[in-house]
């Protein structure tokens, strides 16, 4: 399979001591800052705190959802409910918008679980608003230098990693199949995707 | 927008995305999710590479030891796997075809007591390659191998042998011998 994937991603595993990085005047700005002005009439904040919050509420929607498509509408369905309330001055506390929107994702993927339609209801009312999807998700990774990663992991740490990613089982259910106990599921992963990321960043 | 955070540790955000923390632990990393571009970051690379383990897993690229659950999530895929059941002793004529996404080798064997298990395998007159501390339940009654398919899909006529040797100290004791007699498809 040499070759099918594009290959360009040892960035895409940084972790987080790079430097400080942000030195535009207008990124400097602050959730809070952002939200004040919005709530204040200046439409032309909205994209900004958009492209802020939506990576942010995706990774929330695909750990409870763990679905790409879900994850996208709860960005729309979150963000377009959270932005005309402020934008209408029923957000009470602007500056804490940021903890608004978290807010307002658990209790629509709260209602998603118990299986109600609210996407649909949401997509009747408020369709006409809809703010374009433009989540900047990490890229995919490079599959044919993982799929050499994987090769060289222990047996048992190739087993749980793609257990726990493929077949979505819990530490539980895991240990339960492969015979081992559910802390020690949890510290095979831990080693083993600690080994993936150094091998991916070419460090081992 | 916090910049240059290095909390929480990696080890949180698979214990998070896993569902492995307390109520508490999971709402308070949200939070800090929520205000934390870096983490966010750190986060999304890390979703990153599992969908990549997922993508691998699905096209069956690299040889893997896994259970039933495994095989039952790949079914629901809509996966054509080629499975070959096998029992201790036994030798058995198999392939792969262009419509296979997954080769399943079910080698049966009694467990019980097993706590270290290696996989021996000889293709040929190939070095016998000793693959160590394979993952098993004691109540299992067979260990499923889906072999890397890009290897599968190139591979000539050959008989490639497996032994499963349970380890108890310093001595081995054999659980089963299996022979796959591989012949290709012609495409």
């Amino acid at each position: 399979m040499a070759g099918r994937y594009t290959s360009d991603s040892k960035r895409r595993l940084e972790y987080a001591d790079r430097a400080l990085e942000e030195t535009d005047a207008e990124r400097d700005a602050g959730d809070s800052e952002l939200a004040r002005r919005l709530a204040g009439g200046d439409s032309t904040a909205e994209a900004e705190l958009y492209g802020r919050l939506a990576p942010r509420v995706r990774v929330y929607g695909l750990r409870h959802l763990r679905d790409p498509a879900a994850a996208d509408d709860l960005v729309q369905d979150a963000l377009l409910m959270a932005f005309r309330m402020l934008r209408t001055g029923k957000v009470r506390e602007p500056e804490r918008f940021v903890s608004f929107v978290l807010g307002s994702c658990r209790r629509i993927v709260a209602g998603l679980q118990r299986g109600a339609a609210r996407r649909q209801r949401l997509l009747e009312r408020f369709g006409p608003e809809l703010v374009p999807a433009a989540v900047c998700d990490a890229p995919p990774v490079d599959l044919d230098g993982l799929a050499r990663c994987l090769e060289r992991l222990p047996e048992r740490e190739r087993s749980v990693v793609v257990m726990s990613f493929y077949a979505e089982a819990g530490s539980e259910q895991i240990g339960g199949e492969l015979g081992l106990s559910t802390g020690n599921v949890r510290v095979v992963r831990h080693r083993a995707l600690a080994r993936l990321r150094a091998c991916m960043e070419g460090t081992s | 927008m916090r910049r240059g955070c290095d909390q929480p540790l990696l080890s949180t955000l698979v214990d998070y995305w896993f569902g492995d923390l307390s109520t508490a632990d999971e709402e308070r990393l949200e939070e800090h999710l929520f205000e934390c571009d870096d983490c966010g970051d750190r986060m999304r690379a890390f979703v990153a590479l599992g969908d990549g383990v997922r993508r691998l897993a699905h096209e069956g690229a690299v040889q893997m030891i896994v259970t039933r659950s495994f095989l039952e999530t790949a079914a629901r895929e809509g996966l054509r796997s080629r499975e070959y059941v096998v029992r201790p002793g036994e030798r058995v004529a198999c392939t792969v075809t262009a419509q296979d996404d997954l080769l399943v080798s079910r080698m049966q064997a009694d467990f019980t007591g097993v706590s270290h298990l290696d996989v021996l395998l000889q293709v040929e007159d190939q070095p016998e390659v000793r693959i160590k501390d394979v993952p098993v339940s004691p109540d299992a009654q067979e260990l499923i191998m889906v072999q890397a398919m890009p290897a599968a899909r190139v591979l000539g006529r050959t008989v490639l042998h497996f032994h499963l040797v349970a380890r108890e100290g310093p001595s081995e004791r054999v659980l089963g011998d299996y022979a796959f007699d591989h012949t290709p498809t012609p495409s």
